[in-house]
């Protein structure tokens, strides 16, 4: 499954919305459930989902669909 | 300058975007007074050297660390920082990190409502204050809940601080010294940890704001408190519950885990202030373990 579609699960399952779509250019002004906290918990279940950890300094370009995609791939390369 | 600080901030975090744009509608003064703090602060800033996009990025990367700090809590349950020696290697002795740190905090206090709320919780007490009192700052930080206490003493008072970081001494003066030079024969700064503190004064006001959770020993800082306050002294603190940062080292689980140490401590509790950083039920707040800001007005136990 491309990272994109397990992504999708993902916020599917996190945010509760069983219809969501994502695109790379998707962020949180697209998504009301999306906020700070979902945030985080969108973070740790990543992290689980893809078996990373994201150090101090590698959380900082999360701010849409594609650049979540980008900090995975930098990281299970 | 508030619309561009704002601007590079929405742009890197859609979600502090959908989350202070509902602040300012629900608080119309929270805005107002963030123009108002720009406008003061701006002098400042001039000072240090530091641009409105400086001070974004300052925020962002606060924000940053404080998810990275979340989010290891959740797994481990615990502060990142084992102890304060750890916290201060990496943090008050980090001049950089430390400049940063503070005036991302300062901003906060206008861009976060239960920092706000702390702040005027702050505010409406020092109101009530006697001018002649005499007081102890511990911990300046950003400068600005000393900045307020300056507001209401009178000419020939001083106040004492005392503050662990050379960083946050330097940045309170010079904010003092921003908006009056004057106001700077006002205070005694001491580069100190509080708990090797002496002196034979007693204070009738003590202010200590966000600080317990920063050391090892907690209980040990109040009781000291307790001996610097005059019998009819005042002292407020501010503190949070489940509020992972870099640099927190002393866990509280919840709001009581607070109220019983400063009890512990010899204080009976005044007035307080509970306030979560999100909107969320209490079974929601503990389950998921959200922060929850604190601040008190305590007397000594009569």
């Amino acid at each position: 499954m491309e990272i994109k579609d397990e992504l999708q699960e993902l916020f599917r399952d996190i945010l509760g919305i069983d219809d969501l779509i994502l695109e790379d250019t998707t962020s949180a002004d697209e998504i009301d459930e999306w906020d700070s906290l979902a945030h985080i918990n969108l973070v740790v279940a990543i992290e689980r989902e893809f078996k990373i950890r994201f150090a101090l300094g590698e959380l900082s370009d999360m701010k849409n669909i594609g650049a979540m995609i980008g900090s995975i791939l930098e990281k299970i390369k | 300058m508030k619309n561009e600080i704002l601007e590079i901030i929405f742009s890197e975090f859609p979600t502090q975007k959908k989350k202070i744009t509902t602040f300012f509608e629900n608080s119309p003064g929270m805005e107002e007074d963030l123009d108002i703090f720009l406008d003061t602060y701006s002098n400042f800033m001039e000072l240090e050297n530091i641009t409105p996009k400086k001070l974004a990025e300052a925020y962002i990367e606060m924000l940053n660390q404080m998810i990275f700090a979340r989010k290891e809590f959740i797994y481990s349950g615990e502060y990142l920082s084992k102890n304060q020696a750890e916290a201060f290697d990496h943090t008050y002795d980090n001049e950089e990190f430390m400049t940063n740190y503070m005036i991302a905090l300062a901003l906060s206090q206008f861009l976060w409502k239960h920092h706000y709320e702390v702040f005027n919780f702050f505010k409406s007490i020092i109101s009530r204050l006697d001018p002649r009192s005499s007081i102890l700052e511990v911990g300046s930080g950003h400068g600005l809940f000393l900045l307020e206490i300056l507001k209401i003493i009178n000419k020939d008072n001083t106040i004492n601080v005392v503050d662990i970081s050379k960083s946050s001494i330097r940045m309170t003066k010079n904010i003092i010294k921003s908006i009056d030079e004057n106001l700077a024969r006002h205070i005694n700064f001491h580069l100190s940890d509080i708990s090797h503190y002496k002196t034979d004064k007693k204070y009738n006001f003590i202010t200590m704001g966000e600080v317990i959770e920063h050391v090892d020993n907690p209980l040990k800082i109040l009781k000291g408190l307790h001996g610097l306050l005059d019998n009819d002294g005042t002292l407020f603190i501010t503190t949070c519950a489940n509020c992972p940062t870099i640099d927190h080292v002393y866990l509280f689980n919840n709001v009581n885990d607070i109220r019983a140490l400063v009890k512990e401590a010899g204080f009976e509790i005044d007035s307080e202030l509970v306030t979560p950083t999100e909107a969320k039920s209490d079974e929601y707040l503990r389950k998921f373990k959200v922060d929850i800001s604190y601040a008190a007005v305590l007397k000594k136990q009569g």
